[in-house]
């Protein structure tokens, strides 16, 4: 590398040769070995630049920004409570066997009940003469 | 970026994908000090600054869950969205001075040094603002971001050699701007 080439790079890339490309760094750093004085020179200079930029110090963001991002934030789909799930099921179970019982109830009483009974419930269901039901006697 | 580089905040971005609370405050805590001051440097208008701070965390937000790792790292694609953000509004703000033009921006000093740090920044901000758009975005992507010339120079889409001629004109026009503030 020769000076022009470090004074480009420094006047691009500023006073740390650490910051500069890295394909670039170990022939800096040779350049700086050999020629100690114009590369202090360039990178004094460029030093003083990028001191003079780091005085620009912008706010660091406010609790209100963060809160802002915050409410946008993807959340966790919430694990289904296992006691939750657990009594869901158990209600469901529940509900199904009293409707059975329900019905087995219903069917014991239908055939214990009286010819009559039957009849008048026949006769509500085809709306007329019990005679007129399926399976009743020609 | 090479597959053995890899992408230091791939883990964390797969978590807040996942919808992880934690994975969440670490990225914001991590990338939104860089995102607002990016912002921050390319617009110089705080508000203007969070706007885009924000809007560029929801992108993140619903990039995550399907982000696939490898062509970009993700840092890098928060830089672009960022940097895209950022010139919508200057391009705006373009279109609106056509119309009305602003006041000049104060770059002279100041009499009164005790707030020598203030007006060290307040005269760097305007430097800086003065600068062509290219020119502001390299300085600001290489000082302030600390990114490499190659990534920089790819969010860009320039060659490594343009982002040079870039940067060195860049800092020539600064060095000159606050000449009295280095002596």
């Amino acid at each position: 590398m020769n000076a022009e080439r470090f004074q480009t790079l420094a006047e691009a890339y500023g006073g740390s040769i650490s910051r500069w490309p890295a394909d670039q760094q170990d022939a800096a750093w040779a350049f700086l070995a050999e020629d100690p004085d114009a590369a202090d020179n360039a990178l004094a200079e460029a030093r003083r630049l990028d001191e003079t930029l780091d005085g620009w110090r912008p706010p660091t963001p406010s609790g209100a920004l963060r809160r802002r991002i915050l409410t946008t934030a993807p959340h966790e789909r919430a694990a289904p409570n296992p006691l939750r799930r657990w009594l869901l099921g158990a209600g469901a179970g529940v509900g199904l066997a009293m409707a059975t019982v329900t019905g087995v109830l219903v069917g014991v009483e239908l055939s214990a009940a009286g010819h009559g009974d039957a009849d008048i419930m026949l006769a509500a269901v085809y709306g007329g003469d019990p005679l007129d039901a399926p399976g009743a006697p020609s | 970026m090479t597959a053995k580089e890899g992408d230091p905040d791939q883990d964390l971005v797969a978590r807040v994908g996942r919808g992880d609370q934690a994975a969440v405050q670490a990225l914001m805590a991590r990338k939104l000090p860089r995102m607002l001051q990016l912002a921050q440097r390319m617009l110089y208008d705080a508000a203007e600054a969070e706007d885009v701070a924000q809007e560029v965390f929801l992108r993140a937000w619903r990039q995550a869950p399907t982000w696939v790792p490898g062509a970009a790292r993700f840092d890098t694609w928060l830089h672009r969205v960022a940097l895209n953000l950022c010139y919508d509004r200057l391009r705006r703000r373009r279109e609106i001075a056509m119309a009305d033009p602003p006041d000049q921006v104060d770059t002279g000093p100041t009499p009164d040094r005790g707030l020598q740090a203030l007006e060290t920044g307040r005269r760097v901000a305007a430097a800086l603002v003065l600068l062509p758009d290219r020119q502001r975005e390299a300085v600001v992507l290489c000082h302030y971001q600390d990114l490499g010339n190659i990534e920089a120079a790819h969010l860009m889409g320039v060659t490594v050699e343009a982002l040079e001629s870039l940067l060195a004109r860049g800092r020539r026009a600064l060095r000159a701007a606050l000449a009295d503030l280095r002596e």
